[in-house]
């Protein structure tokens, strides 16, 4: 029986770091990134599989892709840029939000996504990095509070209010 | 929640004078006027920060009294924090999933490596 690997969650500041060991060679894991064919087998939660998916998979390209939940009508679109591909170790591309179009959507916080990937005792260590990039809004969001609650959030908002009036 | 409420939770707070005014409300009510104050901005401009925000659900103002005091109405913050929290199971769900996949097309491979020998 094997045991399910943990997954490991650093936050710091507009940064999100997750870390993993996966029963996988290096090569192998690099490939399960890089083709609709692997993503649409584990990429999503459960209840919300891939169920589009489109990719030119090359640094500048783009991944266009569709999840659809359990209810009729729930879909969440993303639409994601190449801007950096290193064979078979890194992955970096901007991930947002989007519409079957692939219109972004340029409320919502966009994310720029690292994944690197090291061997590790003949598995594969993966450390992907999230920076949330709507610069201000995202960095005041984190600020108020998504690590330590409300009771926080008020105490930052209050410093950040501070902040501001200071400048 | 909803994607919708999330852009505008966002769209609202993307504005530094609507952050401040927020911040602002965190150590009680105020009226317009008390919140114009410290901004060097006009009752009206103040007022139409605080239209954005009471549309995005994060200040409610009193219907009673004369002066409308404005509150501070901090669940629309707790929608982000949890969207973050979903945006962390998307990559645990997913990554379970991957370790089956990874399983299954190991396992297949070395049984179409064995058929070979």
């Amino acid at each position: 029986m094997e045991t399910k690997n943990k997954m490991d969650v650093t936050e710091d500041g507009n940064k999100l770091i997750i870390e993993r060991i996966f029963d996988a060679p290096l090569e192998l894991m690099f490939e399960v990134w890089s083709s609709c064919e692997h993503l649409k087998h584990w990429w999503g939660p459960k209840e919300w599989p891939m169920k589009e998916c489109e990719m030119d998979f090359r640094e500048g390209g783009q991944w266009h892709f569709c999840l659809r939940g359990p209810n009729e009508g729930d879909e969440s679109w993303g639409l994601a840029t190449y801007k950096e591909i290193e064979k078979p170790r890194k992955i970096v591309y901007q991930d947002n939000f989007s519409d079957a179009e692939g219109n972004i959507n340029e409320e919502m916080p966009g994310m720029l996504v690292t994944v690197e990937l090291f061997e590790h005792e003949g598995k594969t260590r993966y450390v992907g990095t999230t920076l949330f990039d709507t610069p201000e809004t995202r960095e005041k969001v984190v600020e108020m509070g998504v690590v330590e609650g409300m009771g926080s959030s008020m105490d930052r908002l209050d410093e950040y209010l501070d902040q501001t009036t200071a400048q | 929640m909803s994607r919708d409420q999330l852009s505008t939770t966002f769209s609202a707070l993307a504005d530094p004078t609507r952050r401040a005014i927020l911040a602002r409300l965190t150590t009680g009510e105020k009226t317009v006027s008390d919140l114009a104050e410290p901004f060097d901005m006009t009752m009206p401009a103040v007022t139409k920060h605080l239209k954005v925000l009471e549309k995005a659900n994060l200040v409610e103002r009193s219907r009673q009294a004369q002066y409308r005091p404005c509150k501070l109405h901090p669940e629309p913050l707790k929608d982000i924090d949890e969207w973050m929290g979903q945006y962390r199971q998307f990559f645990e769900e997913s990554f379970d999933r991957l370790d089956s996949y990874l399983n299954k097309i190991q396992t297949k491979k070395e049984n179409d490596d064995g058929n070979k020998k």
